[in-house]
């Protein structure tokens, strides 16, 4: 199982209520905020909570039907180091960030095999970004199994999630696909 | 408050953040944010704060859990503004 969250700092920045204290309450627990308020870096401590919580609840949401938004439910631990732990009911979900200029990007993962990838959007259409993030997946999943990209396809099952198909047979290799202004991120589990 | 009225005042509040403009314009009652409006998930607490704001409400966390389309938006803010 695997789960994965961008956020573009810039675009974050311009289109999101996060300097007010209502936005800290709506997402994070009292821990949590004393950690975001604590070393002058609020804006990016913010971000990096936000996309563990987020890279979590898609593995937990994974195939769900209906989904929640119930971002106090996971709850960050170790968030000072790049690798963290998310803590939802009695699970305990593994979580790597990386953190960009202008992006911050969290895997989630219960295997420890997994590979992930940041890429730049060529423009801001959602329809344009969905295509290109299906074709960077697939040039993905050929590099990692050396295989030749025309022979892969991704294709969203009626659940909507996104599985790998090499000649038309699918796979069980693992896809999560994230987006978020210019930036868009994958990560794949064996 | 009419139905019509709700649903032009919510339509107004999640223009920002919309990224799907042929569903935005067909928007109806069992239009969702997420899957039909393709609203970022990280947008969806600033939807949340817009909708407060704008009706003069608070919306707790179990409501706010569910308040991802606008038939849900809708029962939440008539059973806050009728309270």
């Amino acid at each position: 199982m695997i789960g994965n969250d961008i956020v573009d700092l810039i675009f974050a920045n311009q289109n999101s209520r996060w300097q007010e204290q209502r936005f800290l309450d709506k997402l994070f627990s009292e821990e949590e905020q004393e950690f975001i308020l604590s070393n002058g870096s609020r804006f990016h401590n913010i971000w990096h909570l936000w996309s563990m919580k987020e890279s979590a609840y898609k593995i937990i949401a994974r195939g769900n039907r209906v989904p929640h938004f119930n971002p106090k439910d996971f709850k960050c631990f170790s968030t000072h180091s790049d690798k963290g732990q998310v803590i939802f009911q009695n699970k305990s979900i593994p979580t790597v960030t990386q953190t960009h200029r202008n992006f911050i990007q969290t895997t989630a993962y219960i295997k420890p095999e997994w590979m992930s990838k940041v890429f730049q959007f060529i423009n801001t259409d959602y329809k344009v970004q969905n295509t290109q993030s299906y074709q960077c997946a697939a040039k993905s999943y050929a590099e990692l199994k050396n295989l030749s990209p025309d022979t892969i396809e991704v294709i969203k099952n009626d659940m909507g999630v996104p599985q790998f198909y090499v000649n038309g047979n699918l796979q069980e290799a693992q896809l999560s696909l994230s987006h978020h202004g210019c930036f868009g991120a994958l990560a794949i589990a064996e | 408050m009419k139905k019509e009225e709700l649903i032009t005042k919510l339509k107004s509040i999640v223009k920002p953040y919309i990224q799907d403009e042929e569903a935005f314009n067909n928007l109806s009652e069992h239009t969702t944010f997420v899957g039909d409006l393709k609203i970022n998930s990280a947008n969806l607490v600033d939807v949340i704060l817009d909708v407060e704001d704008e009706f003069d409400i608070r919306i707790e966390n179990d409501e706010m859990e569910r308040m991802l389309s606008v038939k849900a938006a809708m029962d939440i803010v008539s059973s806050k503004i009728s309270a």
